[in-house]
C-alpha cells in the first residue's frame, strides 16, 4: 500500500498564530501598520524631528507657502506648520488612544457584566446604556466637554464617555451567544467554575472583537477630538493638535490653504491606516466577525 | 403592528426623561455662570446675584429639575432662552426646518452617490470600478467631515470662485454642505452595501434563481438586492437621524442656521434652557428613527415577526411535516 | 422515446482558479450519455466533483474562479457550452432543471413559495394572468403533496421536506425533459428521505423525465438508477447499469465504497473505511488518481493514468486490473 499524498489537514495549534499568519498576507494591512508605526514614532519623538519648535514665532515670515525650509508652510504667528504637525500628532494620538483604552475597560467590564448576567443588573446597564445611546455620540461628547470643561485630561474623558455604550453593546452581544453555547453546559456538567468558564471560553471569543472594535475606535476617536477641538471645547490653543489647528487655519482660507490642508492630511492618513489595520484584523482574527 | 409602535413610543418615554436627567445635571455642574455670561464681566455683583435669582439658578438642582420637566409635561413648556428670553420652543422651531432640509438634501446625495456604486461595486467585485470605489469609500470615511469641508471652500469657492463660502439663501449655497456630509455618509453606506450585497450574492437561492432560466438583472435585484436591504436600511435610517441632530461641525463651517450651530452657540453662551430643548429634540428624532427602520425590518422581512401581528391564517395543523 | 440519447456529455474539464491555491482541477474529462427517461445514478465522496459536473451542464459555474475549459454538452442535439447566455436562459427551469442539495438555504426567503413557483412559470410559458400563474403554482403544490393554500406562506413556515418538496416543485413546474437533482436528500432524515424519493420516482414515472441523481448514498442509488457513475477526484473510474456496478464490481474504489457498508448480517466488529483521503484537486497525485489509497496499486499506476476502458457488456473502468466482481 502507498503513502497517502496530498490532503490531510495540518493541525492548527494557535488560533492566534493563524490570524498572524493571515494578516501578514495582507500586503496592505502590513503597509498600513508600517505607516502608522512611522506616525507614531514621528509623534514620539517630535522633539527630535521637529525643525523648528511648537512656539517658534518668526512674525517676519508668517503666512508663508510651503517651502525648502517651511515644508507645510507657515502660519499667522510665522510657526513652523510641520514641526506643529508633528507635535499636534502627539497630543491627537495621545487623547484619542486613552480615550479608546478607558473605553475599552469600561466596555469590556459593563458588558461582560449585563452579558453574563442577564437578570436585573444586565437590564438595568443596557437601560442606562440606551439613555447615553439616544444621542448621536459626538453631540454626546460636546455635551459632555462642555460640562467638564476644556482641557487634555476632560477631553479623554468625555470621548470615553461617549465611546461606552457602543462597546458595551459590541461586548454583550457575543457573550450572550457564547453562553447559550452547549460547550458551557457541558464544561458546567463536568464541574467547571464561573472563574474557568469566563476565562477559558468567554474571553478568547470576545478578545476578538474586542481587537478590532478598539482599532477602528482609536480611528474614530482622533476624529471626535479634531471635531471637539476645532469646536473649542476640547483641547485649548496654544496647544498644538490637528484639531485646533484647523480651526485657526480656517480664518486664513481665503489666503493660506496650507494652514488648513496639512494637518487634515495628517488627520486623514492616520485614520486611513487604523481603519484598514481594524478591518484586516477583523478579518484575519475570523471572517464570520459581522459588526 | 400599531400596538408595536405605541409601545415602542411609550418605551421611548424613560429614555427622553433619562436624556433630559443626564443633560440637565451636566449643564448644572458645568464650568461657567450664565447670569455672568448674559451680563458681562463687568457686572456688579448684585445685578448677578439677582439674575441668578430670576433665572431660577439658586434653586437646588432636583427642584430645579422637577420644575422644569412638570412645565414641559404639563404645559408644553420647555422653557424660556436665558439669553434673549424667548420661549425655547419658539427658537428652536425657527431653526429646525433648515435643518430638516439640510438632512433630506444630504440623504439625497448620499443614497444616490453611495447605493448604486456599492451595488455595482459587489457585482462586479475585483474589477476596476471595485477597487476604485473601495479606496475612494475608504478614504472618504477616513475624513473628518468638516475637513472635506473646507477643501471644498478651497477648492469651489476660492480658488475656482464658483460656489458661496457660507449663508444659507439658495440653492447654490446648499450644494458644498450636502456635498460635504453626504459625501461622508455615502462611503458609509458604500461600504455596507457592498458587504451585504457580497454576501446575499452567495447565497444558495441566488443560484435557484439562476437555475430557473433567471436574467442576471432581475436575479441582482429581484432577489439579491431585497435580501440585501437589511443593513443598508440601517446605515440610512441611523444617519438620517444623527443628520436631523443638525450636522453640527458642518453648520459651523457654512454658517448654516441650524439647530446645530443653535447648540454650540447655546453651549458657548451658558444657554442652558435652549441647549436642554435642542438636545431633546434630537434625542427624540433619533429615537424615532431608529424606530422607524425597526418598523421597516418586520415589513421586508417576513422572518421577523412583532409580537402580537396578524398570524398567517390556518399554517399551525401544517406544522409537523 | 426510449433509446434515445438526450444528453451527451463529452471530456468535460472543469478548473478553479483560485488566488490562495492554485488551479483547482475539480472536473477531469468527464464522458457519460444519458437517453430519454433513464436515470443516471453519479456516485461519489464529498469532494469528487459531483456538484461541479452538474453546475457545468447547466452553465452555473461561478465564473470567476471556475472555467469550463473544455468539453461538450450536448443536450438534444446541441452543445450548450457554445450557446449564447440568452439562449441558456430559455434551457434552464425549462428543458433542464435542477434540484439542490441544502433546501434550507434554497429558497428566497421574503418571496412566498407560490411566487417563488410562478416565477419559472412566468419565464418559460405563454403570457398568463397573475391569478393563473398563482393557480398553476398552487397545483404544482398539491402534486408535491402540499395543500395548494399554501402558496401564499413563507419559506420558513415550512419543515425541511417540505421546503424540499417545494424545491422540487419549481424543478417540475415547466415539465423538463431532464432533472439533476443534487443530493437532494442529504440534508433531511431517514424518514423524510424515503419519503422525498418516492415521490421523486412517483412523478419521474408520471412525466417520463430523465434524470441525473447525485449522492453519495449507494442505497438511494440501488434503489433509483438504472445506470451509475462511480467518480472519484473529478474523474469517472466505473460506469454501468445498475446491476454491472454492484455485482460486478471492477474497480478497486467502487470496490472500497461497497465494503465499507456496514452490513446488518454478518460478524464484523469494526468498519471497513477506505485508508486514506480524497486528494486535494490542487494537488493531484500523477498518474491513477486512486493509486495512493488503493489495495491493489503497483509502480504502473503511478507511472500514467489509465484510461477509461470499455468491457464488452458496455461497462467501462478506469483501472489497468480487472477485479471481476467482489472477492
Amino acid at each position: 500500500m502507498m503513502k497517502t499524498e496530498g490532503g490531510g489537514n495540518k493541525a492548527r495549534k494557535h488560533r492566534f498564530g493563524d490570524a498572524i499568519f493571515q494578516f501578514t498576507r495582507n500586503r496592505l494591512a502590513v503597509f498600513c501598520l508600517l505607516v502608522l508605526g512611522a506616525i507614531i514614532f514621528c509623534a514620539l519623538f517630535a522633539d527630535l524631528i521637529a525643525p523648528f519648535g511648537i512656539d517658534e514665532q518668526q512674525i517676519s515670515e508668517a503666512l508663508q507657502a510651503p517651502s525648502r525650509s517651511h515644508w507645510f508652510g507657515t502660519d499667522n504667528y510665522g510657526r513652523d506648520i510641520f514641526s506643529r504637525v508633528l507635535h499636534g500628532g502627539r497630543v491627537s494620538l495621545l487623547v484619542a488612544i486613552a480615550a479608546t483604552l478607558l473605553s475599552t475597560v469600561f466596555g469590556v467590564l459593563f458588558g461582560s457584566v449585563a452579558g453574563y448576567y442577564e437578570g436585573r443588573i444586565g437590564n438595568l446597564i443596557m437601560r442606562i446604556m440606551d439613555i447615553f445611546m439616544a444621542i448621536p455620540s459626538l453631540l454626546m461628547a460636546i455635551v459632555l466637554a462642555a460640562s467638564f470643561g476644556a482641557g487634555l485630561n476632560n477631553t479623554i474623558l468625555a470621548i470615553a464617555i461617549s465611546s461606552i455604550p457602543s462597546f458595551t453593546r459590541v461586548v454583550r452581544a457575543p457573550i450572550l451567544a457564547v453562553k447559550q453555547n452547549e460547550y458551557m453546559e457541558a464544561s458546567r456538567a463536568i464541574g467547571a467554575r464561573t472563574p474557568r468558564l469566563i476565562l477559558r471560553h468567554i474571553l478568547p471569543n470576545i478578545l476578538a472583537i474586542v481587537i478590532v472594535q478598539s482599532t477602528l475606535g482609536v480611528a474614530n476617536a482622533i476624529i471626535s477630538v479634531a471635531s471637539l477641538s476645532f469646536l473649542g471645547l476640547g483641547v485649548q490653543p496654544p496647544t498644538p493638535e490637528w484639531g485646533t489647528m484647523l480651526s485657526a487655519g480656517r480664518a486664513y482660507i481665503t489666503k493660506c490653504y496650507w494652514m488648513v490642508t496639512f494637518p487634515g492630511l495628517a488627520i486623514v492618513l492616520s485614520v486611513i491606516c487604523l481603519n484598514v489595520l481594524g478591518d484586516a484584523l477583523r478579518d484575519a482574527l475570523d471572517p464570520r466577525l459581522k459588526m | 403592528m400599531i400596538e408595536y409602535i405605541i409601545k415602542r413610543i411609550l418605551m421611548m418615554i424613560p429614555v427622553l426623561i433619562g436624556v433630559s436627567l443626564l443633560v440637565f445635571s451636566l449643564l448644572h455642574f458645568a464650568p461657567g455662570d450664565p447670569a455672568r455670561i448674559i451680563l458681562g464681566d463687568d457686572a456688579p455683583v448684585e445685578a448677578i446675584e439677582a439674575k441668578r435669582e430670576e433665572l431660577g439658578l439658586n434653586e437646588p438642582f432636583l427642584v430645579q429639575y422637577v420644575k422644569y420637566v412638570t412645565k414641559i409635561v404639563t404645559k408644553g413648556d420647555l422653557g424660556n432662552s436665558f439669553k434673549s428670553n424667548r420661549p425655547v420652543t419658539e427658537v428652536i422651531l425657527e431653526r429646525y426646518p433648515t435643518t430638516l432640509k439640510m438632512a433630506g438634501c444630504c440623504i439625497l446625495m448620499m443614497v444616490v452617490m453611495g447605493l448604486p456604486i456599492g451595488i455595482i461595486s459587489a457585482v462586479k467585485q475585483y474589477s476596476l470600478i471595485d477597487n476604485l470605489a473601495v479606496t475612494i469609500g475608504l478614504v472618504a470615511v477616513s475624513m473628518p467631515n468638516f475637513w472635506l469641508g473646507m477643501v471644498l471652500i478651497i477648492i469651489f469657492s476660492v480658488k475656482l470662485k464658483w460656489l458661496p463660502a457660507s449663508g444659507f439663501y439658495g440653492w447654490n449655497y446648499w450644494i458644498m454642505p450636502a456635498m460635504t456630509v453626504g459625501f461622508s455618509n455615502a462611503a458609509s453606506l458604500l461600504r455596507t452595501t457592498r458587504s451585504s450585497v457580497l454576501e446575499c450574492i452567495r447565497q444558495d437561492y441566488v443560484v435557484t434563481a439562476r437555475a430557473k432560466g433567471q436574467k442576471e438583472s432581475v436575479v441582482i435585484l429581484h432577489h439579491v438586492l431585497r435580501n440585501a436591504l437589511l443593513p443598508i436600511l440601517t446605515v440610512i435610517g441611523i444617519s438620517f437621524g444623527i443628520m436631523l441632530g443638525g450636522a453640527i461641525v458642518t453648520e459651523q463651517i457654512f454658517s448654516i442656521p441650524g439647530i446645530g450651530k443653535l447648540m454650540i452657540d447655546s453651549i458657548n453662551s451658558r444657554d442652558y434652557p435652549v441647549v436642554q430643548g435642542a438636545v431633546l429634540l434630537v434625542a427624540l428624532s433619533f429615537s424615532l428613527a431608529n424606530l422607524i427602520v425597526d418598523i421597516m425590518y418586520s415589513i421586508i422581512d417576513p422572518r421577523i415577526q412583532i409580537k402580537g401581528a396578524k398570524k398567517i391564517k390556518g399554517a399551525e395543523k401544517y406544522d409537523e411535516n | 422515446m426510449e433509446g434515445k440519447k438526450l444528453l451527451s456529455v463529452k471530456n468535460l474539464k472543469i478548473q478553479y482558479n483560485t488566488r490562495s491555491m492554485g488551479i483547482c482541477r475539480a472536473v477531469n474529462d468527464v464522458s457519460f450519455d444519458l437517453n430519454y427517461g433513464e436515470t443516471l445514478g453519479v456516485v461519489g465522496e464529498t469532494g469528487a466533483g459531483k456538484t461541479t459536473i452538474a453546475k457545468g451542464i447547466m452553465r452555473l459555474v461561478s465564473t470567476p474562479p471556475g472555467k469550463i475549459v473544455a468539453g461538450e454538452v450536448c443536450f438534444a442535439g446541441e452543445n450548450l457550452l457554445k450557446v449564447s447566455e440568452k439562449k441558456m436562459q430559455t434551457y434552464r427551469g425549462n428543458k433542464i432543471s435542477m434540484i439542490f442539495q441544502d433546501p434550507m438555504t434554497s429558497l428566497n426567503p421574503i418571496d412566498t413559495v407560490g411566487a417563488q413557483i410562478a416565477e419559472v412559470l412566468k419565464l418559460h410559458s405563454a403570457p398568463m394572468s397573475k391569478q393563473q400563474l398563482m393557480r398553476k403554482a398552487a397545483d404544482m403544490l398539491e402534486m408535491v403533496g402540499i395543500p395548494g393554500e399554501r402558496s401564499y406562506d413563507y419559506p420558513h413556515q415550512f419543515s425541511g421536506g417540505m421546503k424540499q418538496r417545494i424545491v422540487i416543485a419549481i424543478a417540475l413546474a415547466c415539465s423538463p425533459e431532464l432533472i439533476i437533482a443534487d443530493e437532494p436528500t442529504t440534508a433531511l432524515d431517514v424518514t423524510i428521505q424515503a419519503q422525498i424519493l418516492e415521490l421523486m420516482n412517483k412523478l419521474k414515472k408520471e412525466t417520463q423525465t430523465s434524470m441525473i441523481l447525485i449522492t453519495h448514498d449507494l442505497g438511494v442509488v440501488a434503489e433509483m438508477c438504472d445506470k451509475v457513475a462511480v467518480v472519484y477526484a473529478g474523474e469517472i473510474v466505473e460506469y454501468g447499469t445498475a446491476r454491472q456496478v454492484y455485482k460486478e464490481t471492477q474497480h478497486p474504489y467502487t470496490l472500497g465504497l461497497f465494503q465499507s457498508l456496514p452490513s446488518l448480517t454478518g460478524d464484523e466488529t469494526r468498519l471497513k473505511p477506505i485508508a486514506g483521503m480524497m486528494p486535494d484537486p490542487s494537488d493531484l497525485p500523477p498518474g491513477c488518481c486512486f493509486h495512493p489509497r488503493c489495495p491493489f496499486a503497483e509502480n504502473a499506476c503511478q507511472a500514467s493514468k489509465p484510461p477509461l476502458r470499455v468491457l464488452e457488456t458496455g461497462h467501462k473502468v478506469r483501472c489497468m486490473k480487472s477485479l471481476n466482481g467482489r472477492s
